[in-house]
């Protein structure tokens, strides 16, 4: 004959390793398909192959600003499009057109690209 | 005990322990190689810096000897290339080069600093009135900081120096002592003072 305070530990036991489980299942499966359904879109986000690359290189900052301002001119149509403008500043000595002149010319060199995912 | 419970409560606290470190290594390794690539621009954009701070102190060097050897004719009532010989000849050239170095740093956006070391100015012997020449050679460094530390022993530093050296040669022509600077080496003209 079976005390009846350890039957009812047993059960109480029983019970909730049970519950537990399913917890841990159920977390287990939803952290899992997270995992997966970021890994995938992170994939196609960064493989190369759907994606074509142009630049447009120009010597002022101004005229880059017109590109980014109206596509119109580009004889492309991307239906989905990440720009990227870099500048960097060149530098010459000024012409030598009077005495003592040191002065310093800077050019702005500005790369402007866009990502275009193909269709 | 329920070892039934016990069992399937590890192996799915063991499923999801590997999952989270799947994911966690993931990010760390993308994070990591958006880290290096960072670095691999600042460096290949700190030579590019490098080159072209050569190129103007190439230019600005020959630019001081012709001011200079003008500015010491006018003051001696002189025509003589030979000037370039004096020590305050060395002076001129280093305050030009200072003047360009601290023009073009200022308007570089980011840290990154250039800097002369071990200038060396030999005139070379022989000197006349009509021509002269001279031999500046230095170290120049360009420094860029990638990532800023509590000091500079955690900070974290692109460099590239290298050696340079500039021939220059002096002319002085004609009744109006007109002083052109001719870079030797490649036989251009820096500076024509005619103008």
């Amino acid at each position: 004959m079976r005390l009846p305070t350890l039957g009812k530990f047993e059960f109480r036991m029983k019970k909730r390793g049970f519950i537990f489980t399913l917890d841990s299942i159920a977390a287990a499966c939803i952290i899992t398909l997270l995992a997966v359904t970021w890994s995938i879109s992170v994939k196609s986000k960064d493989s190369m192959p759907y994606f074509t690359y142009l630049d447009k290189i120009a010597m002022d900052e101004s005229l880059v600003n017109t590109y980014t301002a109206n596509f119109g001119y580009d004889d492309f149509t991307p239906n989905d499009q990440n720009a990227n403008i870099s500048c960097k500043n060149y530098f010459i000595v000024k012409e030598n057109n009077r005495h003592n002149d040191k002065d310093i010319n800077t050019y702005v060199k500005c790369v402007y690209d866009i990502l275009v995912r193909l269709p | 005990m329920n070892w039934r419970g016990a069992i399937y409560s590890t192996m799915t606290a063991a499923i999801v322990m590997v999952t989270i470190a799947l994911v966690m290594h993931s990010n760390i390794s993308a994070i990591n190689q958006e880290y290096y690539a960072s670095c691999t621009n600042n460096i290949s954009d700190l030579k590019r810096i490098w080159q072209n701070t050569r190129l103007v102190l190439d230019k600005i060097s020959g630019e001081a000897l012709a001011d200079y050897v003008k500015d010491q004719n006018i003051v001696n009532s002189s025509c003589d290339a030979s000037l370039i010989s004096q020590p305050s000849a060395q002076s001129k050239v280093e305050e030009y080069m200072t003047s360009a170095l601290n023009r073009m740093m200022g308007k570089i956006k980011g840290e990154v600093g250039c800097r002369i070391q071990n200038l060396n100015y030999n005139p070379a012997a022989g000197g006349t009135p009509q021509a002269a020449s001279v031999s500046i050679s230095f170290t120049l460094i360009c420094e860029q900081v990638v990532k800023k530390g509590s000091s500079n022993e955690n900070a974290f530093y692109v460099s590239y120096s290298k050696n340079v050296n500039f021939d220059k040669r002096v002319e002085t022509k004609g009744s109006d002592c007109i002083v052109v600077a001719y870079d030797s080496q490649s036989n251009t003209i820096d500076a024509n003072t005619w103008y």
